[in-house]
C-alpha cells in the first residue's frame, strides 16, 4: 500500500505575534547592538529552533527541519564561513519580497570548517522525528554571489568553488548522522541550460556509497518544462513546487512519473489562502491510483518563512489532515495543541 | 543656468510648471528617521495607551523639523519624511478598504513588517499621503515631492485572498492611487514619486507595471519620478523607456554601481536620480568619494538629466547619520556644480 510521508522542507517563521514568540527579534537586536555576546545569541537561536521543531512535531510530521533559524538567508549562511568573501548591499532573493546581503568574492576564497553538522546535531537532539538537513546548492549559491576578482567572474568558476563547499558540508552532515539531505536549487528553473553543471556538481557532492537519501528541491518557478531533464540527475528524489505551473507540472508528472521519489509541494508556501483538504487529497489520490504502491511525500511548496507564523502552522496542519483522508487508519492522528 | 537648448524633457516639464531647479538637483528618496520620542509615542498609540491626537501633533512637529533641516542642508526637492508611516506597505493598506493588516513576516535581516491581506474588493477609503504632503509643502517655497507606493508593489507585497487574477488586483489598486494622484495634482503637487521596488521581480508581468503607470499619469501635468531599488533592472530596462514618467530614481550605491555600465551602454532620455548614498550602511560617505562617483555618473548621464539622492529611505539610520549623509551629498554636489557652470 502507498505510504504518504508528510514533511517540512525548509525555513519557518522565526517570530510570531505574541511577546514570547518575538524573543528572536529582541535577541538579534541586542546582539547587533553588542548588548549580548554571540554565545548568548546562539542560546536564543537554539531555544527558538527547539520551539519550531516542537510546533512541527505537533503536526505529526514524519520529517522536520530546524526552521533554518541560524540562516540569515540561503546564501550568506554559507559565505560567512569563507575567507575571501565580504558582504555587500541588499538584493531581492529570486522573485520574492525577501532580501539578502550579496556576498562578494574579494580574494581567492577558502572555506573554513563546515557549519551545518552542529546545527543538525542540535536539532536532532531535540526532535524525536528525523531532521531533514537542508543545504543551498552550488548553482544557486554561485548565481547569488558576486566577484571582484577575474578568476571567479564566470558563474562556472563559482559553481566549482561552491561544489567543493557543499561537498564538505555534506560529508560532515553524513558524519553527524543525517539520513535525508535536501539540496535546494531554486535557481535551476531560471537557468535550465545550467543543468549539466548541476549534474556534474551532484555527481561530485553525493558519495557513491551512502544509505542517506538525497533530494533536490526546486521552487518559486515553473518546472514542467524541466521535468524530463531532471530524471537524469543523480538524486533519489525531488521536491517540486506545484504552485507556479501546477496543472502543467502535474500532467507532466502523471504522464511520465519516472522512478525517483516525488515530494509533492502542493501547499502554497507563499499564500495565506488555505487550500481545502479535499482539493489537495484529490490531486494525490489521482497519483496514487496511477502509481499504486509507490510511496510519496506531501510537503509545502517551499520553506514557510514567507508566511506569518500562525499561517505556517495551519499550513503544516493541512498535511496531516490530507494524509488522514488518503490513509485512514483505525486510530486517525490529529494535530495536537 | 543650463541653456534652454540643452534642457531635458523633464526639465522642460518642470519649467512649464514654474519650477526652476539648479543643475544636478539634490533630493531625498522618501523616509527619514523618527525621533525616539515619536517612535515611543507611535508604540503607545498602537497599544491604545495614548491619545492619537498627541501623535498627530508630534508627527507634524517632526515633519516641520525635517523640512527645515532639509532646507538648511540645501536639498533642492524636499520630502515630508513620512513621519506618519511605519513602512510603505502597511500604512497604505490601512487606508484602503478591502485590506486587512496581516501577520508579521521578515523582509531582511532583523526587519519585519505586517504583510497586508486582500480579503475583499479594494476600494478607496481615505486620502493616503495628501495631508502630510500638503502640511510639508505649506512650510517651504522649495518643491516637496509627494511619495506613493505604486500599485504593482502594493499588490506583489501583499497576500491575495480575493482576486482571481493579479491583473484585476493591480487594476483596482491603480484606480485608488489615481484618485490620490489627481487630488495631489489639484492641490498643486508638482513632483510626484511612485515607489515600485517590485517592478522587476517578474519581468513577464511588466505589462502590469506599464499599464498602471500609464493610467496613474494619464492627463496629469505633474513631473513623475519612478523609484526602484535592490533588484535587477537589466531584463526590463529597455521596456522601462516606454513608461510615462519623467525621471527614474535608481539605487546604485548599495549595489556598487553594477548597473552603471548598462546605463552607459543603453542611455535613457529621461532624467535619472541616482542613489549615491547607501541608506543601509552606517558608514558616512566622504565628499571625495562622492565627487569621484558623480564624475563617473556624468559619463553615463548628461548633467542636465542627472539628479542625486540617497538610494532609498533613510528611516533605518539614526538622525545624526541621516543628516551627515545628506549633508555630504549636498556638499559634493555643490562642488561638482561649480565645474559645470
Amino acid at each position: 500500500m502507498t505510504q504518504i510521508s508528510i514533511a517540512n522542507i525548509g525555513n519557518y517563521p522565526r517570530i510570531g505575534e505574541d511577546k514570547d514568540q518575538q524573543r528572536y527579534r529582541r535577541g538579534f537586536g541586542h546582539f547587533e547592538r553588542k548588548d549580548i555576546s554571540a554565545h548568548a545569541f546562539r542560546d536564543v537561536e537554539q531555544s527558538v529552533a527547539q520551539e519550531i521543531i516542537r510546533e512541527q512535531l505537533l503536526c505529526n510530521l514524519d520529517e522536520v527541519t530546524d526552521g533554518l533559524i541560524g540562516w540569515q538567508d540561503p546564501i550568506s549562511h554559507f559565505c560567512k564561513n569563507v575567507v575571501g568573501i565580504e558582504t555587500a548591499g541588499l538584493a531581492r532573493y529570486l522573485n520574492t519580497n525577501f532580501y539578502y546581503r550579496v556576498p562578494v568574492i574579494v580574494s581567492k576564497p577558502r572555506m573554513k570548517e563546515p557549519i551545518l553538522a552542529k546545527e543538525f546535531q542540535f536539532a536532532q537532539s531535540v526532535s524525536n522525528k528525523p531532521i531533514r538537513a537542508v543545504i543551498t546548492g552550488p548553482l544557486t549559491l554561485a548565481a547569488h554571489v558576486a566577484s571582484d576578482i577575474k578568476s571567479f567572474e564566470k558563474i562556472s568558476d563559482r559553481i566549482k568553488f561552491f561544489t567543493a563547499l557543499v561537498k564538505k558540508e555534506i560529508k560532515s552532515l553524513l558524519g553527524a548522522g543525517a539520513r535525508t539531505i535536501q539540496i535546494d536549487e531554486p535557481f535551476l528553473p531560471l537557468l535550465p541550460t545550467a543543468l549539466p553543471w548541476v549534474r556534474k556538481s551532484l555527481e561530485e557532492i553525493i558519495p557513491e556509497e551512502t544509505s542517506a537519501k538525497f533530494i533536490l528541491a526546486l521552487y518559486f518557478s515553473p518546472l514542467a518544462n524541466l521535468w524530463d531533464a531532471l530524471q537524469t540527475l543523480p538524486v533519489q528524489g525531488f521536491n517540486l513546487d506545484f504552485t507556479s505551473d501546477g496543472a502543467k507540472l502535474y500532467r507532466a508528472v502523471l504522464e511520465k512519473p519516472g522512478t525517483k521519489e516525488i515530494g509533492f509541494g502542493l501547499i502554497d508556501a507563499r499564500s495565506t489562502k488555505m487550500e481545502t483538504v479535499e482539493a489537495v487529497a484529490q490531486m494525490l489520490r489521482r497519483w496514487m491510483e496511477r502509481n499504486p504502491n509507490r510511496d510519496c511525500t506531501l510537503t509545502p511548496s517551499a520553506g514557510l518563512e514567507l508566511l506569518p507564523r500562525n499561517t505556517a502552522f495551519e499550513k503544516l496542519s493541512l498535511l496531516l489532515k490530507v494524509r488522514n483522508i488518503l490513509m485512514p487508519s483505525a486510530r486517525p492522528e490529529t494535530v495536537h495543541g | 543656468m543650463v541653456k534652454k537648448s540643452k534642457l531635458s524633457q523633464g526639465q522642460k516639464r518642470l519649467i512649464s510648471m514654474g519650477t526652476l531647479l539648479p543643475i544636478l538637483p539634490v533630493t531625498a528618496a522618501g523616509s527619514l528617521p523618527k525621533h525616539t520620542e515619536l517612535v515611543e509615542l507611535r508604540y503607545r498609540v498602537s497599544k491604545g495607551v495614548q491619545n492619537p491626537l498627541e501623535l498627530e501633533r508630534k508627527e507634524k512637529l517632526s515633519t516641520e523639523v525635517w523640512v527645515r533641516q532639509q532646507e538648511k542642508m540645501g536639498l533642492d526637492v524636499l520630502v515630508d519624511g513620512e513621519m506618519n508611516r511605519g513602512d510603505f506597505i502597511e500604512c497604505f493598506a490601512k487606508k484602503i478598504n478591502g485590506f486587512e493588516v496581516g501577520g508579521t513576516v521578515r523582509c531582511y535581516g532583523n526587519r519585519y513588517y505586517r504583510k497586508p491581506v486582500v480579503r475583499s474588493r479594494l476600494e478607496w477609503k481615505e486620502p493616503l499621503v495628501i495631508d502630510m504632503w500638503q502640511y510639508a509643502q505649506r512650510m517651504t517655497h522649495r518643491p516637496v515631492k509627494a511619495v506613493l507606493t505604486g500599485p504593482y508593489t502594493l499588490m506583489d507585497w501583499s497576500f491575495n485572498e480575493h482576486y482571481a487574477s493579479r491583473e484585476t488586483l493591480c487594476r483596482d489598486l491603480t484606480a485608488i492611487l489615481r484618485k490620490e494622484i489627481l487630488a495631489l495634482a489639484e492641490l498643486g503637487a508638482k513632483i510626484i514619486q511612485i515607489d515600485e521596488p517590485a517592478l522587476a521581480s517578474n519581468p513577464d508581468e511588466f505589462s502590469l507595471v506599464e499599464d498602471s503607470i500609464k493610467e496613474l499619469t494619464r492627463g496629469v501635468k505633474s513631473y513623475f519620478i519612478l523609484r526602484h531599488c535592490y533588484g535587477n533592472l537589466v531584463p526590463v530596462w529597455k521596456k522601462m523607456q516606454r513608461l510615462s514618467v519623467h525621471n527614474f530614481h535608481l539605487e546604485m550605491a548599495n549595489s556598487r554601481y553594477s548597473f552603471l555600465p548598462h546605463l552607459k551602454k543603453s542611455p535613457t532620455a529621461k532624467d535619472v536620480t541616482i542613489g549615491i548614498i547607501d541608506s543601509h550602511s552606517r558608514t558616512i560617505e566622504t565628499p571625495r568619494q562622492l565627487l569621484d562617483i558623480i564624475r563617473k555618473l556624468r559619463l553615463a548621464v548628461p548633467a542636465n538629466q542627472l539628479w542625486l539622492a540617497d538610494d532609498s529611505g533613510l528611516k533605518s539610520r539614526t538622525i545624526d547619520e541621516a543628516i551627515e549623509k545628506l549633508q555630504v551629498l549636498t556638499e559634493a554636489t555643490t562642488k561638482q556644480r561649480a565645474h559645470i557652470h
